[in-house]
């Protein structure tokens, strides 16, 4: 039961944890950080916050439909 | 060479089990995961040589999956993505400049984990939903509004929409305060964030004591009996991240 209940969720737990390891937990910032590949983190987190917006839509219509 | 920190833990009797799963997933993962200490603090940690050249969502699953998997056998503080040092003494640097804060986190969240309550609408017709739970009261609308000028006509749009926002608040604020009573039996411990959409009514995370787990699984059965219209969803659980707000100048 658990089991099914985490599969069905698979989809949404990745978005969780994206959501999580990129805009939550320990932030350190200042001149000790560098950025990975010159791109700004904060623009790499907004894209995929809108990705997980339009994944977690087309899970909606999906459930809707079942 | 930079220093890719995943986790700060506290030093204690487990040390050697979670030094063991340490190396064993970095064998699995093919990542030199090492540790670091600094008095009763540890860092979790990599060393990339050389320059990290893409960010793609692979890293992200990662990372988070180092995180995840370190969280089974401790209680730790986990890193944002992008936690780079360049060099072991601004690791120790860091350590040492919060050492306070990082343990008073730590000793905050110990045996805790997080759970994600995402509660949708499951169906587009949301305004059927929030009449059948709150009573389908037909629109009253006032004489002044009355009449079929074009700006009688505006104002009685506005008026219909900021009624519909009106009961669309109230019905989310009921089912907010269903979601509190069951979840405050177990914690105080209870965060909502910004709902990202309009299909969204509540989006919060909890943190509970492990051996609550159960009891919260049966407060969001609970909580699905009163609200069969909606989607309950819960995930978890998560290393505390959302209860470990520190921010490293």
């Amino acid at each position: 039961m658990q089991n099914d209940f985490y599969d069905i969720n698979k989809e949404i737990t990745i978005l969780d944890a994206l959501d999580r390891v990129l805009t939550k937990g320990v932030v350190i910032t200042g001149d000790i950080v560098i950025s990975v590949a010159d791109i700004d983190l904060i623009y790499v987190g907004l894209r995929v916050l809108l990705s997980s917006v339009e994944t977690m839509k087309k899970n909606q219509r999906l459930i809707d439909i079942s | 060479m930079s220093l890719i920190i995943y986790a700060l833990i506290q030093n204690g009797q487990k040390n050697s089990s979670i030094k063991k799963c340490i190396d064993t997933f970095s064998e699995e993962i093919e990542i030199n995961l090492k540790i670091i200490n600094y008095k009763e603090l540890s860092a979790v940690f990599s060393v990339e040589v050389q320059k990290v050249e893409k960010a793609d969502k692979a890293d992200f699953i990662k990372y988070a999956e180092i995180i995840d998997k370190i969280s089974k056998t401790c209680t730790l503080l986990p890193m944002r993505y992008g936690s780079l040092v360049t060099s072991y003494d601004d690791l120790y640097a860091l350590l040492d400049k919060n050492y306070s804060a990082f343990l008073e986190s730590i000793h905050k969240i110990n045996g805790k984990e997080e759970y994600s309550v995402k509660v949708l609408f499951s169906s587009k017709n949301q305004d059927n939903i929030i009449n059948n739970n709150l009573g389908d009261v037909s629109l009253k609308v006032p004489n002044i509004l009355m009449g079929t000028s074009d700006s009688k006509q505006y104002l009685l749009e506005k008026y219909k929409k900021h009624t519909i926002e009106e009961r669309r608040n109230k019905y989310i604020e009921k089912l907010k305060l269903s979601f509190l009573d069951e979840v405050r039996k177990l914690t105080e411990c209870v965060e909502f964030n910004k709902t990202l959409t309009s299909a969204f009514i509540i989006d919060a995370v909890v943190l509970i004591e492990k051996y609550k787990k159960e009891k919260l699984l049966e407060g969001i059965d609970n909580l699905r009996k009163m609200y069969p219209e909606n989607n309950i969803i819960i995930t978890g659980p998560w290393p505390p991240y959302n209860f470990v707000n520190i921010n490293i100048q």
